[in-house]
């Protein structure tokens, strides 16, 4: 389904989509790591890949440092950075298992890379050294960072916040209140709290701040479910972005549909279409005009959704009405 | 019903150009229409650019009639059919709507399909978000200008003789001629519909024009690309718009969220590495337990796997790896056959009959599940061939030769499998045990460590005996409180090249003029580097090097500190006076952010006497004046990016 607001990105990769990334200031830019062990960055404007680069093993995750620089890892258990202006590529480190999650920290321009072998690294961009290892209850699932703090989604539905400010310990340790295996975290671009997404088709709001009138306000919704023949089929939620200026959010499942929800109004605001495939990763662009749709079947179900061996991301341009708390 | 309507409120069509796409009867239209065309910008311009009360010249003015005239209607009820079939039909399934919000979320929700203009509109007239509805919600301003156009355009005596055909050449018009008391005859044969044009606004429609400053409002105030054409007054910028979202319009736009506890420091031993341990007994049990004796090849793995195995009930965390440390390839080689074999997984809880929960059964994630793929494993068992001994080799090709022997291949797993319980109980009591020990050693490696640190200022300082900068490092160090080495876990940038300027922002950009030196210092590139690091080894890494270099043992909130200095353009100059204000009144535990507000707004706090006048200002002469000012600070949009921005500058590429 084309149309003047969405287009597919032209010579996707291989294998299964893992992560998009947008650029920190364009729309241009877009990062998007895959199973076939690549990273490429692809200029939207003008829908050409741009670059490519490879890893030895399936690349997970993949985050913006800043314009000019990307850091990526995987199964190869490596965190590679890569300089776009002068195509080299450094190897910063390694995790003992594959790295999962890679995230860019503003605050303190650190990279945070959190891996399967239940350690979350601290980076330091300017030299390929690690500067710390914090430990985790549990492999890690997800990560995000939420201003000062990171959030840390492990199996076993375990919540770590860590203060960057103070890592001599924990900040907060939580049990997710989704009762299933954690899928994703977001933090708020506001930095009040994060969402957490399960398999099981829920995604929790959360509150960091732990005064009773602030966790009042935590709940959690089901989504991305589709009744077929009287069975409610409930389908992981793979992919949260959040919009930075409204603080609204996409999610994206594995039934192939994205929803743009309020999380402070409880309201959703609009769903794409499906897509042939579940959807794997999303991002928005800086300043929420965009939104990169990574399409793929991940091994979630028996039989493959409309064929396997689909992969595509999609580029969406979201207006206000789709984004905007009403 | 068969009211006379008020010559001037006779309906019309707040969306232009409406008549262009179904005039077609006469046809002088195809001139008339590339005329139009090329005026359409110019006349819009006028008609939105704000000055709006000058009037364009006369020929044009008759133009904008024509065109801006905007169709009028027998009445009401035919303006909205018109409207309903030109503008707010469904392009998709033709289904005809009533307004331009009610077009938009048709499609949104039917066609998940965004549509961003009314269609056959110009522009400028285009917002799908405004509500009009008949001539209900019409802005006022357009209203009044629709007003003055039709009279002035058309002051009763035909001012020229080709301004006729074109102003009558829209149908119902053509039948009216410019009588304007005419009867429309037609008007009242629909139903249903007052052919008031001041009908009361139907219920959920916008207010009537003229009543409210906004009248059309759509729900959105925002509405940023039709901002400059919108006639009405202040609008809030788009990205803010009045309302919307007030629990976060009060939030600072920066570091703290108001969390309560965010600047208190949680309860916590007093050594980082034993707080680890301590927290999460079973991610330390596992650490603890790291010698597991299974799986030789495969330490790191196996350690993590076999103490997660003692905890509870395990879920090999990568069962490829897991199995392979065990011994047995399986997995690699066959995943069903892993899967049935394997007792120690977790899963999924079922929901009930009447859901299904897409996802594989085993509980864990669709990625580590998927990483188990074959096509996955090549490279992995490629390496761990050649990187571990040959024996692993040997484990893979037998197995390969086994899995044609599945149940052989299963017996033995389950065999080893039960060996390895056995072993994990033992381990597991073993594990209590060693966590106490566990935090006693991290105690006791902290010390160590600090000691190092300390043994390293010292060395450095023996080493670099030099004018003010280098009095300056032992005594900060010396401020420094012991534990507060232990209390800070190093956190980032274990260097950071902080004062010279040339260093921050790579090596050759320009820099300014050196003024002002210290006699001690002959010029800029003189001017060694000054490290601020959290981390011995390196401190000695550098000194190695032989490079002239200055360091400054610096933690975690003195890093958070420059950060949010550089951020605020605070001069180098007054940053490094911080700092060392900071080592002197070692108020490190404070959050960073106070301080560095006490700083700011209570300067004095800077000056207290704790250094000599001459330290100081040898210090800040060391640093070339006017650093602050420097366009690589200007540019710079966040926290120290100087050298990120030209890495290739940076002492790690050189």
């Amino acid at each position: 389904m084309e149309s003047r607001t969405e287009f597919k990105i032209k010579s996707p990769p291989t294998d299964a989509i893992s992560a998009v990334e947008f650029g920190p200031n364009s729309t241009q830019f877009l990062l998007v790591s895959s199973w076939d062990s690549t990273v490429r960055l692809y200029d939207i404007h003008a829908n050409t890949m741009r670059l490519k680069y490879n890893h030895d093993l399936p690349v997970l995750d993949v985050a913006f440092q800043d314009a000019v620089h990307a850091y990526s890892g995987g199964l190869g258990n490596t965190l590679k950075m890569y300089d776009i202006n002068s195509n080299t590529e450094t190897i910063m480190g390694t995790h003992d298992k594959p790295i999962r999650k890679i995230e860019h920290c503003t605050a303190v321009n650190a990279i945070l890379t959190g891996g399967w072998d239940a350690a979350v690294k601290l980076w330091d961009p300017r030299s390929p050294t690690c500067v710390g290892s914090y430990l985790q209850p549990d492999v890690v699932l997800a990560l995000s960072v939420c201003g000062d703090k990171f959030v840390v989604g492990t199996a076993k539905r375990k919540v770590c916040i860590w203060d960057l400010r103070n890592m001599a310990g924990m900040f907060q340790r939580r049990e997710s209140s989704l009762k299933y295996q954690t899928r994703c975290i977001k933090g708020f671009p506001n930095e009040q709290g994060y969402v957490l997404s399960s398999i099981e088709g829920r995604v929790a709001v959360e509150y960091l701040d732990t005064m009773p009138e602030a966790q009042k306000k935590k709940y959690a919704f089901k989504c991305h479910r589709i009744k077929e023949n009287n069975v409610e089929h409930i389908y992981p939620v793979n992919a949260i972005s959040f919009h930075s200026a409204y603080n609204t959010f996409a999610t994206g499942g594995s039934d192939g549909y994205v929803n743009i929800w309020d999380g402070f109004n409880k309201k959703r605001l609009c769903q794409f279409h499906r897509y042939n495939a579940g959807v794997a990763a999303l991002s928005f662009s800086h300043d929420g005009s965009v939104l990169a749709i990574g399409v793929s079947y991940l091994n979630e179900a028996e039989i493959p959704p409309g064929g396997s061996d689909e992969r595509e991301i999609y580029i969406r341009y979201v207006n206000d009405q789709e984004t905007k708390p009403k | 019903m068969g009211r006379k309507k008020k010559k001037q409120s006779r309906p019309w069509c707040w969306y232009p150009f409406c008549f262009l796409e179904d005039c077609d009867d006469n046809d002088e239209d195809d001139l008339q229409r590339s005329l139009l065309r090329n005026h359409i910008s110019l006349l819009a311009d006028n008609l939105y650019s704000g000055c709006r009360s000058s009037p364009p010249p006369q020929e044009e003015a008759r133009r904008t009639d024509t065109v801006y005239c905007n169709r009028e209607f027998e009445d009401e009820k035919i303006l909205i059919q018109h409207q309903k079939a030109k503008h707010f039909k469904c392009h998709i399934c033709h289904k005809k709507l009533y307004t331009g919000p009610g077009l938009s979320i048709h499609c949104m929700q039917v066609h998940k399909e965004a549509i961003d203009k009314v269609p056959n509109s110009l522009p400028n007239r285009s917002n799908i978000e405004i509500e009009i509805y008949g001539m209900e919600g019409i802005p006022p301003n357009d209203a009044k200008e629709h007003e003055r156009q039709r009279n002035g355009g058309r002051p009763g005596s035909p001012s020229s003789g080709e301004d006729e055909p074109v102003q009558k050449k829209p149908k119902p018009e053509g039948l009216l001629g410019s009588a304007p008391g005419a009867m429309p005859g037609m008007a009242t044969g629909l139903p249903g519909m007052p052919p008031q044009p001041g009908m009361p606004p139907l219920p959920g429609m916008a207010p009537h024009p003229g009543m409210a400053p906004h009248p059309g409002m759509p729900p959105h105030p925002g509405m940023p690309p039709m901002h400059p054409m919108m006639p009405m007054g202040h609008v809030g910028p788009p990205f803010m718009g009045p309302g919307m979202m007030p629990g976060m319009s009060g939030m600072p736009s920066g570091m703290q969220p108001p969390v309560s506890g965010a600047s208190i420091p949680p309860a916590r031993p007093l050594f980082p590495s034993a707080a680890a341990a301590a927290v999460s007994t079973a991610a330390s049990t596992a650490s603890v337990t790291g010698s597991a004796p299974l799986g030789t090849d495969f330490k790191p793995i196996t350690s993590v796997a076999s103490g997660g195995g003692s905890i509870g009930p395990i879920k090999p965390t990568f069962p490829a790896y897991s199995s392979a440390g065990d011994s047995i390839c399986a997995t690699a080689i066959g995943n069903s056959l892993a899967n049935s074999g394997d007792q120690k997984v977790t899963l999924i809880a079922t929901t009930g009959a009447a859901s299904k929960i897409i996802h594989p059964p085993e509980d864990l994630s669709l990625e580590e599940i998927r990483a188990r793929l074959p096509k996955y494993q090549r490279r992995q068992i490629d390496e761990s061939g050649r990187s571990a001994q040959s024996e692993a080799v040997v484990t893979v090709s037998q197995h390969q030769q086994a899995a044609a022997l599945q149940q052989a291949a299963v017996q033995q797993q389950q065999a080893v499998q039960q060996q390895q319980q056995q072993q994990q109980v033992q381990q597991q009591q073993q594990a209590a045990a060693n966590v106490a020990a566990a935090a006693f050693q991290a105690d006791q490696q902290q010390r160590q460590q600090q000691a190092a640190a300390l043994n390293a200022l010292q060395q450095q300082q023996q080493r670099f005996p030099r004018p003010p900068q280098a009095v300056m490092v032992p005594a900060s160090a010396a401020a420094m409180p012991v534990s507060s080495v232990a209390l800070m876990a190093p956190l980032m940038r274990p260097t950071m090249t902080l004062a010279a300027p040339a260093l921050i922002h790579g090596g050759n950009m320009m820099r300014p003029p050196p003024m002002g030196l210290p006699p001690g210092v002959r010029k800029i590139d003189d001017v060694r580097e000054i490290v601020y690091t959290t981390d011995s080894r390196r401190q000695k890494e550098r000194m190695r090097g032989g490079k002239n270099v200055m360091i400054i043992q610096i933690e975690t909130i003195e890093i958070k500190i420059l950060d949010r200095m550089i951020r605020h353009r605070i001069s180098t100059t007054q940053r490094l006076v911080v700092l060392v204000r900071l080592y002197v009144l070692t108020v490190r535990l404070q959050g960073a952010r106070s301080l560095l507000d006490e700083c700011r707004m209570n300067p004095v706090w800077l000056l207290k006497p704790c250094f000599t006048i001459q330290a100081l200002q040898g210090m800040i002469g060391a640093l070339p004046p006017g650093a602050a000012m420097h366009p690589a600070f200007a540019a710079a949009p966040m926290g120290f990016p100087g050298p990120m921005l030209t890495p290739m500058m940076h002492p790690r590429f050189r």
